[in-house]
């Protein structure tokens, strides 16, 4: 009986899901209309159109001139402020970014903060975070926020051996999985139908389901500035049949749940998460049905190719599909390498831990490259930790040593300085955008 | 080890006073196999800590000690490391520190009186050296004697007498100090009587909050410990109201301050219980940080206790 009221606590589902479970065969609501994988969702006529609302605007500052860019310097204004783009978003997983506190990152110019829904539905649970005034109060974070449907954990980390970057280009995942401080955090997928997903909480091995609307509902709760619907994430190697299947049972989710969160917008915005792969038409498709409905902005998510060079490649002829008066978001991907990549193919917001989580494990990011700060030759360098980029009081030496002994400071002081750096790259961009040179 | 442009203020970027000791506490009490950072502490909880996960088992080894100094092993690289009364008070010369203490040895906690006797009269010959070091080049600095004896009044008299004799600036209390509060006590009773009045004193190792309260009636003035900082790493805080244990299933929903009659960090129970449980390193951040918070309020009472007349 505990066991069930903390299920329906979770899940806010609690009769049809019970009426599920009893039947033998699933009920009409998991499976596609008319049987049909590739149902259509609801037409464009079926919502009323975009326009931009009171709570959330775009406003473009400049569009750059350099020939072939389509780069843009814009401002986001959201009910918790405001956010200047092309920005860097740190992912903060459990509502917190991992050892730095919400008054440090502001400090070091954190506009925008990812959270993940999936992580904070396993622990505490949408309803403590809305008793406790929402996200921004919980986790005393004054400013604005992007959450997840927590599709992406579920479908990614289904797999034993995935982590919290599926979408990261793979090259160092040996790497990472040696990560001693990182709690494998692997929840099972149950099952996936047209109602929704259901997945094992990862805590307690209790089944949470995950549908379109639970999804908006637990974001409304959460009260994210931003939040996005949940799709499906199909696995890498897909036939194209299936994969067309996914892109239009996400889509058929996408439209339930822009129908609930426009039932009670609650000062949020909502983007839609364009998928296809790698697939030329299905991401054409995609991105030309979502543009047709009134997302406050499109996300590019799924897969965009094995490399660097092929993502570059896709988001050059994808990012002209998406309206340009809207803003965009790159889920998942924002090493600098990347950002350097995508800003000048129109990229507005771009999420990831890379750049925290290398810094855990004493990767710098400098306007000189990557100082790893465990090298033996960093022991004796009372320097700054980047000369060209202002960051936390800290010398090269001392966070050297602060490695070297283990000390949690370490990972404080790494990831903050990282988080300046981003930031300091993408102020820089911003105005070279500004200066028509990107 | 060696060069700290600017020293160790400048190193921590701490603008604000430290203390080293001499080294000597950790090349005695962590030569033990088992030993751990609290030689001195009482050992109550010494089991529970052996399981801590994130602190790195730092074990040296004892190599010699003699009239000359000790040499214990580095736990880095296992070279051997020498220190004596000179070079222990020439490296905490270069750490730059505002008070310094000089070398001692610290006896096993049992030993005959042979022994101890032997040993103090060893730490008394060492710190003598020691003063001198520091005398002939004072860099702004000051230095505590450590006073020892163990358990043994005699001893622990004679140790107080000597060293007060000698031009320190202060007096540490160091070594063994009994097998648990009480006796703790009712030592510090008859031995901080014996210390200079004019000069400040330091209680060595011993900081929980429960032996506040008892020793600074006894008339102890500063007094360090791991204590706080590590039961916060352990989900304790420490309260007004006692020791919470925010990892308790009791503070998942519970929106309010951490301690309603004590200001520390802007972070209700609930968000700090949620991050213990999700083992966010932010966990170990704010819990510490709300136990300095707490020590400093419990100090600041009680100084204002003292100015009262009720303490």
């Amino acid at each position: 009986a505990a066991l069930q009221k903390r299920y329906r606590e979770l899940s806010g589902d609690a009769e049809d899901y019970k009426k599920q479970k009893k039947r033998k065969a699933p009920d009409a609501s998991t499976r596609p209309p008319n049987d049909d994988p590739l149902a259509a969702p609801p037409a464009a006529d079926a919502f009323p159109p975009f326009a931009p609302r009171e709570h959330f605007r775009f406003e473009v500052l400049h569009e750059s001139k350099k020939p072939g860019s389509r780069a843009r310097v814009g401002r986001l204004h959201t009910p918790h402020g405001t956010i200047d783009t092309p920005c860097f978003v740190p992912v903060g997983t459990n509502g917190a970014l991992k050892a730095v506190d919400a008054a440090s990152a502001m400090e070091a110019g954190v506009e925008l903060q990812f959270c993940n829904t999936y992580h904070l539905l396993v622990h505490p649970g949408a309803d403590v975070v809305e008793r406790a005034g929402g996200l921004h109060k919980f986790m005393r974070r004054d400013a604005p926020i992007i959450t997840d449907s927590g599709g992406f954990q579920v479908f990614s980390l289904a797999e034993p051996d995935s982590d919290e970057d599926g979408a990261e280009l793979k090259q160092k995942r040996a790497r990472r999985k040696k990560d001693d401080a990182e709690q494998p955090q692997h929840g099972k997928l149950v099952s996936v139908n047209e109602r929704g997903v259901v997945f094992k909480s990862y805590r307690d091995g209790l089944p949470i389901e995950l549908t379109p609307e639970s999804s908006v509902a637990a974001q409304k709760r959460l009260g994210a500035d931003i939040i996005i619907p949940l799709d499906e994430l199909p696995p890498y190697h897909v036939t194209r049949e299936r994969l067309e299947a996914s892109v239009q049972l996400s889509h058929r989710w996408m439209a339930r749940s822009l129908r609930a969160h426009l039932s009670d917008v609650r000062g949020q915005a909502m983007y839609a998460v364009v998928h296809g792969g790698v697939d030329r038409e299905l991401r054409t498709r995609s991105a030309s049905y979502l543009s047709s409905l009134p997302f406050d902005g499109m996300a590019v998510g799924g897969s965009l190719g094995k490399d660097r060079a092929e993502m570059v490649e896709m988001l050059g002829w994808l990012m002209p599909l998406l309206p340009r008066d809207r803003p965009n978001h790159l889920l998942g991907i924002a090493d600098p390498e990347s950002c350097a990549a995508v800003v000048p193919l129109g990229v507005d917001t771009m999420d990831s831990c890379n750049p925290t989580r290398v810094a855990r494990h004493g990767s710098l990011l400098t306007t000189a490259g990557v100082v790893r700060i465990g090298a033996t030759r960093y022991k004796d360098d009372h320097g700054p930790l980047d000369p060209d980029c202002p960051s936390v009081d800290c010398t090269r030496a001392y966070l050297h040593h602060l490695f070297k002994q283990s000390e949690p400071l370490a990972l404080t002081l790494a990831s903050l300085h990282n988080i300046y750096y981003m930031n300091h790259m993408m102020r820089d961009m911003r105005e070279r955008i500004m200066r028509d040179e990107l | 080890s060696s060069r700290i442009p600017g020293g160790l203020h400048k190193f921590m970027r701490r603008d604000a006073p430290i203390i080293t000791d001499s080294g000597g506490f950790q090349v005695f009490s962590l030569a033990e196999p088992d030993s751990d950072e609290d030689g001195a502490e009482l050992k109550q909880k010494r089991a529970r800590r052996k399981k801590d996960d994130a602190e790195q088992p730092q074990h040296g080894k004892l190599v010699s000690v003699n009239e000359r100094g000790v040499v214990f092993k580095s736990y880095r690289d296992g070279l051997p490391i020498e220190l004596t009364p000179e070079s222990s008070v020439a490296a905490q010369k270069r750490l730059g520190a505002d008070i310094i203490i000089p070398l001692d040895e610290l006896p096993p906690y049992h030993v005959t009186r042979e022994r101890l006797e032997a040993s103090v009269q060893l730490s008394h010959r060492w710190m003598a050296r020691s003063l001198r070091a520091h005398l002939s080049d004072v860099r702004g600095q000051a230095m505590y004697a450590v006073v020892h004896g163990g358990v043994d009044r005699e001893l622990r008299t004679r140790s107080a007498s000597y060293l007060s004799s000698l031009p320190f600036d202060g007096m540490a209390v160091g070594g063994s100090l009994g097998k648990d509060r009480a006796e703790m006590v009712e030592m510090l009773g008859w031995l901080m009587p014996l210390l200079p009045r004019d000069r400040p004193n330091h209680l060595l190792g011993i900081a929980d909050p429960e032996s506040c309260a008892a020793v600074v009636p006894l008339g102890v003035d500063t007094m360090d410990s791991c204590n706080p900082t590590r039961v916060a790493r352990h989900g304790s805080l420490l309260t007004t109201a006692g020791v919470v244990r925010i990892g308790a299933t009791r503070y998942k929903d519970d929106h309010g301050p951490l301690d309603p009659d004590c200001p520390s960090v802007d972070c209700t129970r609930a968000y700090l219980h949620h991050l213990f449980k999700q083992s966010e390193p932010l966990a170990l951040t704010l819990a510490s940080l709300h136990n300095i918070y707490y020590m400093n309020h419990m100090m600041r009472d009680m100084r204002e206790r003292i100015m009262r007349d009720e303490l």
